[in-house]
């Protein structure tokens, strides 16, 4: 007696597993095992455009100390697989100067040009007493500046 | 002929017209500042749209958008689905004033940022704000 498509797990109306040796189980652990091959790589795409996001903004850091605007805080989320965003709160003296706070948004815009991997966006805040950093947190800025100390 | 800048004209003015009215009262700065900025987005729009874009994938692939929208069901798989997203790269590619440009980035910025001030927006801030909207109103109307 043959084989039925239900005896070997398949359970579809009309359509049966090709050949004999294939079944339900193998497809499925087939599926599981691609499905960790490509979350892994897209933890690792992940972990190096995370990279470029703090490489990029540390840079940005240093080019708006060059202008004489003083960084207070930066905190850095992962918006989807090619966006991300880095939140630049600087001293308010700074950003309510008009000329130095265009000049830190060009320069914003200059730093995410010379990216190619991703697209960063900087939202460039003035430091206030009032600032929520629970709600900057809840939002998913899970990465914030730490000074290095070397 | 598309009725696409009447249209966002239209939006942006009923926006503008909401913020103007919103600032006269007492503790609604957020809320100005909100307006504003959606009233200069639809000002912005209804500048770029309707023109002839470059397709981002495809270099030389130049076609006519009639709006925003459209342009956006177009690529937005491609580029990516967020509008606001897509609204601030044209505008920083094809709008060459840079006084607009950052006019644009005082508003998205005090628009998106306000949450993490509880909503608290200042003065000082307001008047960027305001600043900011009629500079993009005066050069797109």
């Amino acid at each position: 007696m043959s084989e039925t498509a239900e005896n070997r797990g398949s359970r579809l109306i009309d359509f049966d597993f090709i050949g004999n040796s294939f079944n339900q189980e193998d497809m499925l652990g087939a599926y599981l095992e691609g499905r960790k091959d490509v979350q892994k790589e897209i933890e690792s795409l992940i972990k190096n455009r995370l990279q470029t996001t703090a490489i990029s903004s540390s840079l940005l850091r240093e080019k708006l100390r060059e202008i004489l605007v003083n960084v207070r805080d930066m905190y850095l989320r992962i918006v989807d697989l090619k966006n991300f965003e880095c939140l630049v709160i600087i001293d308010d003296e700074d950003f309510y100067n008009k000329e130095k706070r265009w000049d830190a948004y060009k320069a914003g815009r200059n730093v995410n040009d010379s990216i190619d991997d991703i697209d960063l966006t900087f939202s460039i805040m003035p430091f206030s007493e009032n600032l929520l950093k629970d709600k900057i947190t809840a939002e998913g800025f899970y990465f914030k500046y730490v000074k290095s100390t070397s | 002929m598309s009725n696409q800048p009447a249209d966002s004209f239209e939006h942006a003015l009923h926006n503008y017209n909401a913020s103007k009215k919103i600032n006269t009262l007492q503790d609604c700065s957020d809320w100005t500042v909100t307006s504003a900025f959606y009233a200069s987005l639809k000002f912005l729009e209804g500048s770029l749209f309707p023109d002839e874009y470059e397709n981002p994938n495809k270099p030389g692939d130049i076609r006519t958008y009639e709006t925003f929208s459209q342009y956006v069901s177009a690529h937005g798989h491609l580029i990516g689905t967020n509008p606001h997203k897509i609204r601030t790269q044209l505008v920083e590619k094809h709008i060459t004033d840079s006084e607009v440009v950052n006019s644009f980035e005082d508003l998205k910025n005090a628009c998106h940022t306000a949450r993490y001030i509880n909503y608290k927006v200042g003065p000082q801030r307001l008047k960027i704000c305001l600043e900011a909207l009629e500079v993009i109103k005066t050069y797109c109307v």
